[in-house]
């Protein structure tokens, strides 16, 4: 079962989830958990004949609402808590065979609206202090089922990568009286060369200091800390961006891309943090067409990366990718 | 856009969420959304929210509320 288990060397949580060994894996055509369930077919995780967009927690959740107790005792140096949280799965087809990329934007922009809603809804627990919405897409990123599904974690605590980032432009804005990320925006216009797509509300760039060769941030030009706090306009300029962006990944070498797709966004501990501000980030594996970005020696242990290209160079290839 | 939703429990215990856009679902779809029995209980989490809810248009200066809930980590 699930807890949570101290890290003093490195002052982080580690989660076990030892249940997850046993999750559906690869399941052929006729047992696809995610597709809708059809009169007479195998009952799959979603009781109607077909669907729009479904949410409902994971079957094989790392967090739970309840959570069990730990299977051990913690120590002072090393303390076990219960793994309370929320794991919830995100569907936006019933096609199997689909990916958000071809989906029409009044669906993407369906999507942004649940995002949203579900951020509202899961910031609302005591116990969450962090809400992670992401999208694991192919094989080579480690999915365990080919229907196209996003995913949202509701940690009961502020994971690592959030917490140092929130912490830089805390000490950005303590330092200068300004924002990191409006800072790096304005400089990213300003320069150009790593822009690869923008509209009136998100600009989308491989960052100057891009891990992966096709790293591509999406940055909110409105001073929004979370994606609940977007009117309708930016929740279309949104759609659009995403799509495009997407789309040309898929563009890029004439082939479904696989990612990972996340959100930044604010800590839910009713703290101010107009200092930080939304972004979306994709992390696409592939430096070439058939070459994989492993994480190894310098980037798995020392968490130092070592990108095997210039981000002026990808973003302009990208730029000039036609996104349809 | 205006989306509605209808949250079921399962046997085990967990939540699914159904969410239906008018403006975009087929007519498959809708029938379907329609067809959907929501659970008559509202559920204690993730919030005690009634069924067959509609997700809010965002306000005019899209500022939702960062709740009050203490800043310590777990």
């Amino acid at each position: 079962m699930s807890e949570l288990r101290w890290n003093p060397t490195l002052e982080e949580w580690v989660i076990t989830a030892t249940h997850r060994q046993d999750r559906t894996f690869f399941p052929p055509p006729g047992y696809n958990p995610l597709a809708p369930t059809q009169p007479g077919g195998f009952p799959t995780e979603i009781p109607a004949p077909t669907y729009e967009i479904v949410v409902f927690e994971n079957k094989f959740p790392s967090l739970r609402r309840e959570a069990p107790e730990p299977s051990l005792e913690g120590t002072e140096l090393m303390p076990v808590l219960p793994a309370q949280g929320v794991c919830e799965v995100v569907c936006y087809t019933p096609d199997a065979e689909g990916e958000l990329a071809r989906l029409p934007v009044s669906k993407v922009e369906e999507l942004v609206y649940v995002w949203a809603d579900r951020f509202e809804e899961l910031e609302a627990h005591d116990f969450v202090k962090y809400i992670y919405i992401f999208e694991n897409k192919g094989k080579e990123i480690g999915v365990t089922l080919n229907h196209p599904h996003g995913q949202i974690y509701a940690y009961p605590f502020v994971p690592p990568i959030a917490e140092k980032e929130v912490g830089a432009a805390r000490r950005y804005f303590e330092r200068t009286g300004r924002n990191v990320y409006a800072d790096i925006l304005q400089q990213e216009l300003k320069d150009g060369r790593r822009v690869v797509s923008q509209n009136a509300h998100f600009v989308a760039v491989v960052p100057f200091y891009a891990r992966y060769p096709y790293e591509v941030h999406i940055l909110a030009r409105g001073e929004r800390t979370a994606i609940s706090e977007f009117d309708s306009e930016e929740r279309t300029a949104l759609a659009q961006i995403l799509k495009i962006v997407m789309e040309k990944y898929n563009n890029l070498w004439n082939r479904s891309m696989p990612y990972i797709m996340l959100m930044h966004q604010r800590p839910c501990d009713g703290t101010d943090y107009g200092f930080y501000r939304f972004h979306i980030e994709f992390y696409p594996p592939y430096r070439t067409p058939d070459k994989l970005k492993y994480l190894a020696g310098s980037e798995a242990g020392a968490g130092a990366f070592i990108n095997d290209t210039h981000a002026e160079v990808t973003a302009q290839t990208l730029r000039e990718t036609a996104p349809l | 856009m205006r989306l509605e939703k209808k949250l079921i429990l399962k046997e085990d215990g967990r939540y699914l969420v159904f969410y239906h856009s008018a403006e975009s679902a087929s007519e498959e779809q809708s029938k379907a959304f329609a067809e959907v029995a929501a659970e008559a209980t509202p559920m204690s989490a993730p919030t005690a929210q009634e069924t067959g809810a509609t997700v809010n248009e965002p306000s005019a200066n899209g500022r939702g509320s960062a709740g009050n809930k203490g800043a310590a980590n777990v």
